[in-house]
């Protein structure tokens, strides 16, 4: 993973490893390897909220997340245009993670607060299964490192695009 | 307004807001009367348990610490204390006293974000964080403050904040240096100004009229306020050790719940959590917290579950102090943690979550491996006091319209910041009038 002293890009995946499915984003985050523009990798977050400090000044944020929806292992690539009611971004969110508050949650924070990145792209990985244990879906598991490679590209074209 | 129907009454709330977690609640009256409370849970029970056989003791912080992503110190801590007494070892009071910095740090990001995100809404009606966060921005912001400096110590002494990297049974991979601690005094000095006013904001809401006839149990030590160390005690009179206390807890199947709850032998619910600790440990609150607390109108106990906001708050300035007093004296402790002896045991291990006492139970055999775990959260053990607090509340809140009796109901499960993910995993709230 590499870090360099430029924010203009951050991944952070949210999720628990020990939900199945919900671990999506930290096993994306854990198949990043090679080029990523110098970008930042935050980390797997526990918590939404972490998102509110972990990702200021960053002219983009790649947030990588399970979702439900009807079809596991289907990836979803949606911009949120902050500036406008989230409310019009209509990616299922899971909820069946231990967040306190959900990622939607904080980019609403975050717009109010008039604070995070320029742009925020969440990346979502259909699940299918929420319940406890540890191990993806297969059908979730086959798209990890398909993800993981649709993170590096954004993160290598947005990087270059604001250089 | 929704007007009630005397007779009978039915409110429903899909999936509970603001309580970490998912599950349930659903409460019948009938004729004016509170018949049944049932607080559901649904989830596979005790996974961690059963995931834990057959690992190496010295894994169970690293594992134990995943359950919760708001208190990922408090099941570090209590597996430490757990394995640390099976195997019969003892760590030193810079080991101890790092430990306890680590753990302040956890419990002002753990009370900051219930505090200011999830309970202050429910006393000036707004639905959400983000709507607190429109309405209210200067204590929103100040509770961010709060819990960001929470994390820093998690950070500085943990390795990072989420799920710290840097606990081991015996102690630390490395201890941080003096300088790295005496980093944290001069914003731990100005995070006390906030933690100071957050008490006196929390002190002005408007509270029901409620009070429980709790049986409180707490850990307790000397001349301190208790945190990862301690006997427990209880406000009938119990003293006993971690070990003497989990041979006193009963577990029990509901059939509506896949959870297990949790009373005493003697077969009476008891209650775990800030109103217990502050119940039992007041007089040991340090001289800023202890102000704070009278200033806010506390007397030595309180026994108004609305009000454990302002306990939190109270325990929010306790942390600072804390903290800041352990920052002062910060020597790195050499060597940062003492050796794992070979062999096995039975070991419990106690300590105060944020939400209340949490305690593990570790067989483990000759070749340091767990054979069997026991993993009792604070949630378990106050969910039939919740339910008991919830037909207090809903009794004394019938005049209220339907739509304002579920606020209450899910105020009062709020009031007790509820891990419902350390112990299950789906709420839905249901209220039903005859």
């Amino acid at each position: 993973m590499t870090v360099t002293g430029a924010r203009h890009v951050v991944i952070a995946a949210v999720g628990c490893e020990f939900r199945r499915d919900d671990g999506a984003g930290p096993a994306v985050l854990d198949r990043l390897h090679g080029e990523l523009g110098g970008a930042e990798v935050l980390g797997a977050l526990a918590s939404p909220l972490d998102l509110l400090g972990a990702w200021e000044g960053a002219e983009l944020a790649i947030v990588i997340d399970a979702i439900g929806g009807d079809e596991p292992g289907m990836l979803h690539v949606v911009e949120v245009d902050l500036g406008s009611s989230p409310d019009a971004c209509a990616l299922p969110v899971s909820r069946s993670s231990s967040h306190g508050l959900g990622v939607m949650e904080a980019l609403r924070l975050a717009r109010v607060l008039g604070s995070g990145p320029a742009r925020v792209v969440l990346v979502g990985v259909a699940g299918q299964d929420f319940g406890e244990g540890v191990g993806l879906s297969p059908s979730v598991s086959a798209v990890v490192d398909r993800a993981a490679r649709l993170v590096a590209e954004l993160a290598v074209t947005a990087t270059a695009g604001v250089r | 307004m929704t007007p009630p129907d005397e007779r009978r009454r039915t409110v429903s709330v899909q999936g509970l807001a603001r309580v970490e977690g998912e599950g349930s609640l659903r409460v019948e009256v009938r004729d004016g009367r509170v018949e049944d409370v049932e607080l559901q849970i649904f989830e596979p029970p005790r996974f961690f348990e059963a995931f834990l056989r057959g690992r190496r003791a010295t894994e169970a912080p690293d594992l134990t610490a995943r359950i919760c992503g708001i208190c990922p110190v408090a099941y570090q801590m209590s597996a430490c204390a757990a394995v640390e007494d099976a195997l019969g070892m003892s760590v030193g009071r810079g080991i101890a006293d790092l430990r306890r910095l680590l753990y302040c740090g956890e419990w002002m990001q753990s009370h900051s974000l219930h505090v200011h995100m999830l309970h202050a809404p429910d006393f000036l009606g707004c639905q959400d964080a983000v709507e607190m966060a429109q309405q209210h921005r200067p204590a929103f912001e100040r509770g961010l403050a709060l819990k960001k400096m929470g994390n820093r110590i998690m950070e500085t002494i943990g390795g990072r904040a989420i799920h710290p990297v840097n606990v081991q049974v015996g102690g630390f991979y490395r201890a941080p240096s003096r300088a790295e601690v005496a980093a944290l005094a001069g914003p731990l000095t100005d995070t006390l100004t906030l933690a100071l006013a957050t008490v006196e904001w929390v002190a002005g809401f408007d509270f029901p009229d409620v009070h429980g006839d709790y049986r409180f149990v707490a850990l307790r030590e000397p001349g301190r306020y208790p945190l990862g160390s301690g006997r427990v005690a209880s406000s009938d009179g119990l003293d006993t050790s971690p070990a003497g206390f989990a041979d006193l807890v009963v577990e029990e199947h509901v059939a509506r719940s896949t959870a297990l709850h949790a009373r005493l032998e003697d077969r009476l619910e008891y209650l775990t959590g800030p109103l217990a600790r502050y119940a039992l440990n007041s007089a040991q609150l340090p001289d800023e917290a202890a102000r704070a607390a009278a200033d806010a109108g506390l007397g030595p106990s309180c026994t108004n579950p609305f009000q454990s906001i302002i306990v939190r708050a109270v325990e929010i300035v306790f942390a600072c102090q804390e903290a800041l007093a352990l920052v002062e004296r910060y020597e790195p402790p050499d060597p940062p943690s003492v050796p794992v002896p070979a062999g096995g045991g039975v070991g419990t291990g106690a300590t105060e979550a944020p939400r209340g006492l949490l305690f593990h139970r570790y067989h483990i055999d000759p070749e340091g491996t767990i054979t069997a775990a026991q993993i009792v959260p604070p949630t378990s053990q106050n969910q039939i006091t919740i339910e008991s607090d919830i037909r207090r509340t809903v009794q004394a809140s019938l005049d209220l319209s339907d739509e304002d009796l579920t606020w209450r109901s899910e105020q009062a499960v709020r009031n007790h910041d509820p891990c419902i993910s350390c112990a299950t995993h789906f709420l839905d709230l249901t209220i039903t009038r005859q």
